[in-house]
């Protein structure tokens, strides 16, 4: 089955849970140990490459990201396609890069080029009526029915959950199959959310990880992210080990703490070595001589 | 400004360089950030990061593209793992102008075959000695910056052993490697072996591996120590906390606003916000 397909399928059993990462081998942890679905944040392939979320990252390296990801793992990958990089014009391209690239849905952002993360202050709007062209066009630009776009809106910070809520509404009346309000950030708004627009017939994306999985289907919602889980056990496990390489020298410590590799489930046993040894008895790359008959 | 491998070459007169394994911008961010001296850019982890296994299946491309993020991100000099130079003595000449252009401090070739594969892997096998000591020469021959450091990986230990390593990094050396460095070092005897049969016969070598703390590591004389966890221990943390949001299910987590911040502050945001400021590219209606 394809993977939008998949995703589709998914969808309609009830929430799907996508934790988030920005490269293919966190990608196949995810895979590895049982979920349903990646989700590739555009924050962390920003920080990937050095870069804080702005829209300095280009089309080009998030579509690059993402091939590596999708050629990695089997199940469906949601992907953040931020402003879709320009225009109407520029969504299609997007969208077809995206689509290539292996992705099952992604999500298009109404707010001005250059983006910021949307926990950013200073965030800024399109106006609606153009970021429902970006739907349109995203929509008219599948070259698969099933692939999943989801519109997202950044109005909730700069204009307050009116203007959010009248965005949601149009896009998902311009064809758009999941809204995503972005920038949650307590419980209250999270309930305002789930009653004005998830438990009223429209499918809702929630980014965040204020209420469990469960509890986001019983509010409604069809997909919940957590978009800075990789980045976050990153940045915590590599800040440690630093620290414990200045005070004593190794980073024995902060390794045990995260547990010694398990058998089967290391590094190069999910990148695929014992495969590559197989393949190099079979075809004998070292050139030895064949055996007698 | 002094070049990258003129300030790596500064900071070596000193003490020993300690350079942390890093993979990508952001853990040679938080690396910097935490005082890292240089950064070791890791062939093992910017193959797994692509999502393949570290047996020569990275390009040069991917290599070279990968260090030029990392040596953009961070002031400070970058280590690359520049494995066979890809190919013969002329791809290692390409190899070396695309390290040098991408920010590269210093590089390290070793002498396995075309495609290699890491050096704590079973089955490694190595180019004739005489074929590698051209390749270092070419190396040599290739940099713009003659202060790039140039450093000669034996991967001999496993499959030939101490003699033929041994003789092979003076060789490497003789030829005119900056650094020798033997990799594959897996127990205290082996580096007891490498100490005194190299680092205390005057020629500056590398360590890499985490058997004995910094401090010790520089008191036997290496000049170089690329240690850490890496991506592996990255991977590790990931699956720990995959395998708690599967276990518990999540929920309760409301914005780590402190961790947010110090977090986009290494990636820059605050210079962001100042030159949206001084180039006004947000109009105030």
């Amino acid at each position: 089955m394809r993977r939008t397909s998949r995703l589709r399928e998914l969808l309609a059993q009830g929430i799907v849970l996508a934790p988030g990462v920005y490269n293919a081998l966190f990608a196949k942890a995810v895979e590895h140990t049982g979920f349903d679905a990646i989700y590739v944040t555009g924050f962390g392939t920003a920080a990937r490459y050095g870069y804080p979320d702005v829209g300095l990252i280009t089309q080009t390296e998030m579509v690059q990201n993402l091939r590596h990801i999708c050629h990695a793992t089997a199940i469906p990958v949601i992907a953040d396609a931020d402003t879709g990089y320009g225009n109407v014009i520029n969504v299609g391209r997007t969208v077809r890069e995206y689509e290539r690239a292996g992705v099952a849905g992604f999500h298009l952002e109404d707010q001005v080029f250059p983006k910021k993360c949307g926990f950013m202050e200073g965030k800024a709007v399109i106006p609606l009526e153009e970021h429902v062209q970006k739907i349109r066009a995203a929509l008219d630009a599948r070259g698969d029915p099933d692939t999943v776009v989801i519109a997202r809106t950044d109005a909730l910070a700069p204009n307050g959950w009116e203007d959010a809520l009248t965005r949601a509404r149009a896009y998902r009346e311009a064809g758009a199959d999941l809204v995503f309000v972005d920038g949650i950030r307590t419980l209250e708004e999270l309930d305002t959310y789930s009653r004005e627009l998830a438990l009223k017939g429209i499918p809702c994306l929630y980014n965040g990880g204020l209420v469990t999985a469960e509890a986001a289907g019983r509010m409604g919602f069809k997909i919940q992210i957590l978009a800075g889980l990789a980045l976050g056990a990153v940045f915590e496990s590599a800040t440690d080990a630093m620290q414990e390489l200045n005070s004593s020298g190794t980073t024995r410590q902060t390794v045990a703490r995260y547990g010694p590799p398990v058998a089967g489930e290391s590094v190069n046993d999910l990148l695929g070595v014992p495969d590559i040894y197989a393949l190099e008895q079979r075809y004998n790359t070292a050139g030895e001589d064949e055996p007698a008959p | 400004m002094s070049s990258p491998g003129a300030r790596l070459r500064e900071a070596m007169s000193g003490a020993m360089v300690v350079a942390p394994f890093v993979y990508d911008g952001f853990t040679a961010l938080i690396a910097q950030g935490q005082g890292a001296q240089a950064v070791y850019m890791t062939g093992h982890g910017t193959s797994a990061q692509i999502g393949l296994p570290d047996v020569g299946l990275a390009s040069l491309a991917e290599m070279a593209g990968n260090l030029g993020y990392i040596a953009n991100a961070v002031a400070i000099p970058v280590i690359a793992d520049a494995d066979t130079g890809y190919g013969n003595a002329i791809n290692a000449q390409r190899t070396v102008r695309e390290y040098e252009a991408a920010g590269a401090a210093a590089m390290h070739l070793e002498d396995q075959v075309f495609p290699k594969r890491c050096g704590f892997f079973e089955g490694k096998r190595c180019v004739p000695m005489a074929e590698h000591v051209q390749k270092i020469r070419a190396a040599l021959d290739a940099r713009d910056d003659p202060e790039l450091v140039i450093i000669a990986r034996t991967d001999a230990v496993a499959p030939n052993g101490w003699d033929d390593a041994i003789r092979r990094a003076e060789a490497y050396r003789e030829a005119g490697a900056d650094m020798v460095f033997v990799d594959g070092i897996k127990s205290l005897d082996d580096l007891d072996i490498y100490t005194r049969r190299l680092v205390e016969q005057g020629i500056p070598c590398l360590y890499n591996g985490q058997l004995s703390p910094t401090p010790e590591i520089s008191a036997r004389g290496f000049k170089i120590m690329i240690t850490g966890g890496g991506h592996a221990l990255s991977y590790a943390a990931v699956r720990q906390a995959l395998l708690a949001l599967k276990q518990e299910g999540g929920g309760g987590q409301g914005r780590d606003l402190e961790r947010f911040n110090v977090m986009t502050g290494l990636l820059g945001l605050p210079e962001i916000y100042e030159l949206e400021q001084r180039y006004a590219t947000i109009s105030k209606e």
